[in-house]
């Protein structure tokens, strides 16, 4: 593994407000990372350190071996695509696109052109009149087209339908596997995203609380149901994260699960399941399903 | 377009040269061409056309050999206003859009800077040669003053240009500190420069009353010239450039 991006103490404070809390990662070259969290969690803060746009009060951030603070010789290589990007007033998407290939070297007209007519977007309509899915739209081309080696999408779907959600998931695993590339996707919608993702990184009040591999993550997580006095003699000892009871049965959401502790389980009579991504980070952030399945507004 | 079948194997860290990172702010401020360019041109083009048509309805209705003044009129100049509007848009608008792909804050400002010159010099050119052909016909036959209403556009050409050039970038420079004030310091930031702005006009008039020294004052402008004085507007457009780079060289997006 190659680190491209790693954090040492990284820190942001703002007036009172820590946003980023001494975090410490590495990001592998040529990986998607999900950057997750909830919202306030500090995501953005670390993408606008990322790419040099905000300044770190401690610690350090680099790509590469170097902190981005404009230095062009890394921000050349960066594409950074925010969900609340504004653009010139006067600005058709045409524009953007016109504009992009003195920023991006390896920008690839054609596939802006291929994208521009799947998400059906209007590419000769001024932006200020785009709907918010088509205003998505703008930023997700670009960010696929500009094959930037590191290209970070900060929830770039607000808006968009179920069907252009899909095709950017589509478009963006299928580039990747032509021209890889490092990825940083920051979402709400773990589990629209889980099969994309190689590596989650979940931030919560500005503090790394998971740093792994989607598929370890996945693998060591699991939840045993059945009879309550079963399945708690089953998860004894382990590292229970959630616990539902309805009447005598519960159902437990185990983490550092191993294959002798299903095994026995199973033997037991008991249901093992697996979690989903965003059940599991739901549980370890401590949030409610409610407030982390908020979507597209 | 720059195919690249496979990712290259590590980041390649030479910076492009200065001149194609600068080349690429200017190509963003030019990406609508209309909002600099055509949509002047074409406002000015139809102010003119309008008071060609007025001035010749107003000579026509006057006998051959009648007492006649000149028609003066300063409808060209709303180009100056204008392009302070532009600068003010394209720091307020490009500026952020521009670091979300990867340009750092210097080399926006350096190509901010010669969209700047390029537009202040290709204005003044028109103004100062609009000014010159009118003088040579007469007024466009008619005895109109659309261009040459002061008697700095009446001068030589390159005088004209020249102060042109200046006044432009002076329009530019204005517009890109007041911009850059905003950005970083959002409208906080304006409520202070505003203020300040205020108070430095009324303390400044007020010294200059209590000492007395509105004769020298007057007597700078007189002594300096049209154009010396225009030459001295360097100064502020210098200021403004140095603090519209000085204040954006820390602004960050969640200021504010």
């Amino acid at each position: 593994m190659t680190t491209i991006v790693e954090a040492r103490g990284l820190t942001k404070r703002y007036r009172g407000v820590t946003a980023v809390d001494g975090v410490d990662f590495q990001l592998a070259r040529n990986t998607i990372t999900g950057l997750l969290g909830r919202n306030g969690a500090g995501k953005t803060t670390l993408m606008h350190l990322l790419t040099g746009q905000e300044f770190a009060t401690n610690g350090s951030i680099t790509i590469a071996g170097e902190s981005p603070v404009e230095n062009p010789r890394v921000l050349q290589h960066t594409c950074f695509i925010k969900e609340s990007q504004r653009y010139p007033d006067d600005f058709k998407p045409k524009h953007v696109f016109a504009a992009a290939p003195g920023f991006f070297p390896n920008w690839d007209a054609d596939f802006a052109r291929e994208l521009a007519a799947e998400l059906r977007l209007p590419v000769d309509r001024r932006i200020k009149k785009l709907s918010r899915g088509q205003l998505s739209s703008v930023g997700i081309i670009v960010g696929l087209a500009s094959r930037a080696p590191i290209t970070i999408f900060d929830e770039p779907y607000l808006g968009l339908d179920a069907v252009a959600r899909q095709a950017f998931y589509d478009r963006l695993l299928a580039d990747y596997a032509a021209h890889p590339r490092t990825i940083i996707l920051s979402t709400h919608l773990i589990d629209e995203v889980a099969d994309l993702l190689e590596h989650a990184l979940v931030i919560d009040n500005g503090r790394i609380l998971i740093d792994s591999p989607v598929d370890a993550l996945r693998a060591h997580a699991a939840t045993i149901a059945g009879p309550a006095e079963a399945v708690e003699q089953a998860v004894a000892g382990l590292e229970v994260i959630h616990r539902e009871r309805l009447g005598g049965f519960v159902s437990a959401t185990v983490a550092g699960i191993s294959e002798q502790v299903t095994a026995s389980a199973r033997a037991a009579g008991l249901e093992v399941g697996p979690v989903s991504l965003q059940q599991l980070i739901i549980r370890q952030t401590g949030g409610t399903p409610t407030e982390h399945e908020e979507v597209t507004r | 377009m720059i195919a690249t079948p496979t990712a290259p194997e590590a980041l390649a860290l030479a910076p492009r040269p200065l001149t194609t990172r600068v080349g690429t702010t200017v190509r963003l401020l030019f990406a609508n061409p209309w909002t600099p360019v055509f949509t002047p041109l074409l406002i000015l083009g139809i102010i003119l056309l309008m008071n060609l048509a007025i001035w010749g309805l107003v000579r026509a209705n006057i006998p051959a050999d009648g007492e006649m003044a000149e028609g003066v009129n300063g409808g060209a100049f709303f180009l100056f206003v204008y392009m302070l509007v532009v600068a003010v848009q394209s720091i307020n608008q490009a500026f952020p859009l521009a670091l979300g792909y990867g340009s750092t804050r210097r080399d926006f400002l350096l190509g901010f800077g010669v969209f700047a010159v390029v537009l202040s010099v290709g204005y003044a050119a028109l103004l100062a040669t609009a000014a010159w052909v009118e003088e040579s016909t007469g007024g466009w036959g008619i005895g109109l003053q659309f261009f040459s209403t002061d008697a700095i556009w009446r001068s030589e050409w390159l005088e004209a240009f020249g102060f042109g050039t200046l006044l432009m970038l002076l329009f530019f420079g204005i517009g890109a500190a007041t911009a850059a004030v905003y950005v970083r310091w959002r409208a906080l930031g304006m409520y202070v420069f505003w203020a300040g702005l205020v108070f430095l006009g009324i303390g400044g008039a007020a010294l200059v009353t209590v000492l007395g020294a509105w004769e020298q004052v007057g007597a700078f402008f007189v002594w300096a010239g049209v154009l010396g004085t225009a030459g001295w507007s360097l100064v502020i457009t210098a200021f403004c450039a140095v603090a519209a780079w000085v204040i954006l060289r820390r602004a960050t997006p969640s200021q504010g």
